[in-house]
C-alpha cells in the first residue's frame, strides 16, 4: 500500500570536527503515513533535531536514504532537492522565523513564489484563507514585528501549508510560547493535519504534545528507542 | 513582477536611513563624476576655442622645392649649398581652382584664400612690426572671429582699408578711421585706413595682427594673381590630421593642421582629461565600496531570512538575484538622482561664476558632463559590488538558522 509519505531506511549521520567524528545518527529506520500526527521525543542531544533536518532534506545522511512521497532523495541534486523541498515540506521553527519586512499574507505566500505559477490572485486568496483558518484575518496585512508571539507562530503554521505540502515537520513549535498560547498553536496544528491529511511529525520535549499525538517516536543516543503509540 | 524582484525593492524600501544613505553615497560619487566631466570637458572647449577660434583647422601652403641640379654625371657627387631666402618666394597660382576642390571636400567647412606676410607701421619715430594677413573680400569673419574682440570700429573691411590689434594702437596712438602708412618686406607701401581696433585676448597677437582685404595684401606683397596659402575651418577639429592629409594628396599642397602645430595645446589637453578620469575613476570606486559594504552589511543582518527562505525552497540564484539587483537599483535610482543633482550644482556654479562681461569664470559646461555614461557606469558598478554579497548571501546553509 502506499499511503507511506516519508521513509527513512537505515539512517546514519557523523559530524566530523577536526580529528574528532561525532555519530549522532546510528541507523534510524522510520516510516510515516499521510495524515499521521507524531511526535519525536527524546532528552537533548539525542539526535532528533539532526533527525528533523534530515527528513526536511536540509541536511543529508552520511549513509542510509529518505524517500519522501517515491522519491530517494539522495539520487537528486541540490537544486532539485531545493526544489523537492518547496513543493512537499512544510517547517515550523521554535522561532517563528517570519520576514519581517513583510506582512502576514505575504509571509504566507513566500514558499509559493519560487514556483513562479499561479494566478497571484488566487495564491493571495488561498494565503488568506489559510490565514483566516489559523485564526488571524483580522491580522492578514499586519507586518510581522506587530504580530504577538503567539499569532506569528499562526502565521509560521499558515506559511508551512502554503503549498499544500504532504509533510510538516515541527522543532519545538511551542518552545517559545506561553502554556495557553501553545495549547492552542497545538489543536491547531492537530486540527490542521485532520483536514488536510498533511502528515506532521513534531519534535518536542512535552509530553502534552505526545498525548494528542496518533504516534510517538522515542529517540535515545541516536537510535529509535521507542516507537508506538502514546502511552 | 518576479518575486526575486519584489524582495529586493522591499528590502531596499525597508532599509529607511540606510536607503537614503547608500543613495546619497551613490549620487555623491555621480555630483562628482558629473561635475569633473563638464568641468573638463568645458575646460577643454574653452582652451581649445581660444586657441584655434582665430586660425585655420587646416592650412594649405605651396611646397618649398629645392634647386634641381643641371648637368650632373654619375661619377660626380655635387656638393650644392642653398642660401635660405634666395630660393624664389613659393606662391599658389590657380587658387580659385583650389579652393573649389577643397570646398567639396567633406567636412571641409570654410575656405579661405589668403596673402601673408610681414611689414612694418610707422608714425613718427616708433615702427611696429606686423603681420599682415589679407583675406577675400567678405571672408575674414570665416576665419577669424573678430566680431566679438572688436574694440572700436567694425570687423567688415573693403579694399584700402585695414584692421589693426589693440597693442599696435596703444603702441602708436592709433584709432578708428585714421590712415596709417604700411609699408611690407618687398619694400612696397600703401596707406590704408583704419576701420577696427581689435582684442582677441592675447596681447602677443593683438601686439603684431593686421588685416587687410585680398587685394591689397598682393599688391603690397608682390603676389599678384596668386595667394600664399588657403586656409579651412573643418566640422570635425580632432579629425583634422587626417583631413590634412586627404588634403595634401588631392591638392598636391602642404597641408598643415592646428594640432601639429600646437602639440602643447593636445597634451595640455591630454593630462587635463587624465587627471579628470582619475577622479572619476575614484567617484565610481567609492560607490563600489559603499554599496558592496552596505549590502555586505544587510546580509550580516539579514542571515537568519535568507536562511529561512532557503529552507522554503529559495534557490541559491533567487537569492543571488535578490542581492544583485539591490545593487542594480542602488546603483540606477542612485545614479539618477546624481545625475540630476550634479546638473544642477555644475548649472549654478556655471550661473555663480559668470563675470560682469558675461564671459564665464569657470569654464564648466552642465551640458557635458556625461550623465547617461554616468548612470550607465555607476548602474554596472553598483551591481558588479553587489556581487560579493549576493554570493555570500546565496552560500547560506539554513542549518545555520535554524539550529540557531
Amino acid at each position: 500500500m502506499s499511503d507511506v509519505v516519508l521513509r527513512a531506511t537505515d539512517l546514519v549521520k557523523t559530524f566530523t570536527d577536526g580529528e574528532t567524528e561525532t555519530r549522532v545518527l546510528k541507523g534510524i529506520d522510520l516510516e510515516f503515513r499521510k495524515g499521521e500526527f507524531v511526535s519525536l521525543m527524546g532528552p537533548s542531544g539525542s539526535g532528533k533535531s539532526t533527525l528533523l533536518t534530515i527528513l526536511g532534506t536540509l541536511l543529508r545522511p552520511t549513509s542510509g536514504e529518505v524517500e519522501l512521497v517515491g522519491k530517494v532523495l539522495s539520487r537528486l541534486d541540490d537544486r532539485e532537492v531545493t526544489r523537492f523541498r518547496n513543493q512537499h515540506i512544510g517547517f515550523v521553527f521554535q522561532f517563528h522565523h517570519l520576514l519581517p519586512d513583510f506582512t502576514a499574507r505575504e509571509n504566507v505566500r513566500f514558499p509559493s513564489l519560487p514556483q513562479r505559477k499561479g494566478d497571484a490572485r488566487a495564491l493571495d486568496a488561498r494565503a488568506t484563507d489559510l490565514l483566516e483558518r489559523v485564526g488571524l484575518a483580522d491580522r492578514v496585512d499586519f507586518r510581522v514585528p506587530k504580530l504577538s508571539g503567539g499569532q506569528k507562530q499562526r502565521v509560521a503554521i499558515a506559511r508551512a501549508l502554503m503549498n499544500a505540502p504532504d509533510i510538516v515537520l515541527a522543532d519545538e513549535p511551542t518552545g517559545n510560547l506561553d502554556r495557553e498560547t501553545g495549547q492552542e498553536v497545538l489543536g491547531l496544528m492537530r486540527q490542521l493535519c485532520e483536514e488536510n491529511g498533511t502528515m506532521f511529525l513534531i519534535s518536542t520535549h512535552d509530553e502534552a504534545i505526545a498525548e494528542i499525538s496518533d504516534r510517538t517516536v522515542r529517540i535515545l543516543d541516536g537510535r529509535v528507542e521507542r516507537e508506538g503509540p502514546p502511552a | 513582477m518576479p518575486f526575486e524582484l519584489s524582495v529586493a525593492l522591499r528590502y531596499i524600501r525597508s532599509g529607511r536611513l540606510q536607503t537614503v544613505l547608500i543613495f546619497s553615497g551613490v549620487a555623491v560619487g555621480i555630483v562628482v563624476f558629473t561635475f569633473m566631466a563638464a568641468l573638463i570637458n568645458g575646460l577643454a572647449i574653452s582652451l581649445t576655442d581660444n586657441v584655434i577660434g582665430n586660425i585655420a583647422h587646416v592650412r594649405l601652403e605651396p611646397r618649398t622645392r629645392p634647386p634641381q641640379l643641371l648637368g650632373s654625371r654619375d661619377s660626380v657627387t655635387p656638393l650644392v649649398a642653398v642660401q635660405r631666402g634666395d630660393e624664389p618666394r613659393a606662391n599658389i597660382n590657380g587658387w580659385r581652382a583650389v579652393v573649389q576642390m577643397v570646398e567639396a571636400v567633406p567636412g571641409v567647412t570654410r575656405v579661405a584664400a589668403s596673402v601673408t606676410g610681414s611689414g612694418f607701421i610707422q608714425r613718427g619715430e616708433r615702427i611696429v612690426p606686423v603681420s599682415v594677413t589679407g583675406y577675400e573680400e567678405g571672408k575674414l569673419s570665416a576665419m577669424v572671429d573678430l566680431a566679438a574682440g572688436i574694440v572700436r570700429g567694425t570687423a567688415t573691411i573693403g579694399p584700402g582699408d585695414v584692421l589693426i590689434g589693440v597693442g599696435i594702437a596703444e603702441e602708436l596712438g592709433l584709432t578708428t578711421g585714421q590712415r596709417l602708412r604700411l609699408r611690407s618686406d618687398r619694400g612696397r607701401e600703401r596707406t590704408l585706413v583704419i576701420r577696427g581696433i581689435f582684442d582677441v585676448q592675447s596681447a602677443n597677437l593683438n601686439d603684431r595682427l593686421a588685416f587687410t582685404d585680398l587685394g591689397t595684401a598682393q599688391g603690397l606683397f608682390e603676389v599678384v594673381g596668386a595667394v600664399t596659402r588657403i586656409e579651412l575651418k573643418v566640422a570635425d577639429i580632432f579629425g583634422a590630421p587626417a583631413l590634412a592629409e586627404r588634403l595634401a594628396g588631392m591638392t598636391g599642397l602642404e597641408a598643415i593642421d592646428w594640432i601639429a602645430e600646437n602639440a602643447r595645446l593636445q597634451d595640455a589637453l591630454t593630462a587635463q582629461g587624465n587627471t579628470g578620469d582619475l577622479v572619476k575613476f575614484f567617484s565610481v570606486l567609492l560607490i563600489i565600496i559603499a554599496v558592496a559594504s552596505q549590502l555586505l552589511l544587510s546580509v550580516m543582518r539579514r542571515k537568519p531570512e535568507i536562511g529561512i527562505m532557503r529552507s522554503m525552497g529559495i534557490t541559491r540564484s533567487s537569492v543571488t538575484w535578490i542581492f544583485l539587483l539591490q545593487g542594480l537599483f542602488i546603483g540606477l535610482l542612485g545614479s539618477l538622482l546624481g545625475a540630476l543633482l550634479g546638473y544642477g550644482f555644475s548649472s549654478v556654479l556655471a550661473q555663480v561664476t559668470l563675470r560682469p562681461d558675461g564671459s564665464q569664470g569657470l569654464p564648466i559646461d552642465p551640458a557635458l558632463g556625461e550623465y547617461g555614461l554616468a548612470v550607465a557606469i555607476a548602474t554596472v558598478a553598483s551591481t558588479l559590488a553587489a556581487l560579493l554579497p549576493a554570493r555570500i548571501a546565496a552560500r547560506t546553509d539554513p542549518m545555520e538558522v535554524i539550529t540557531q
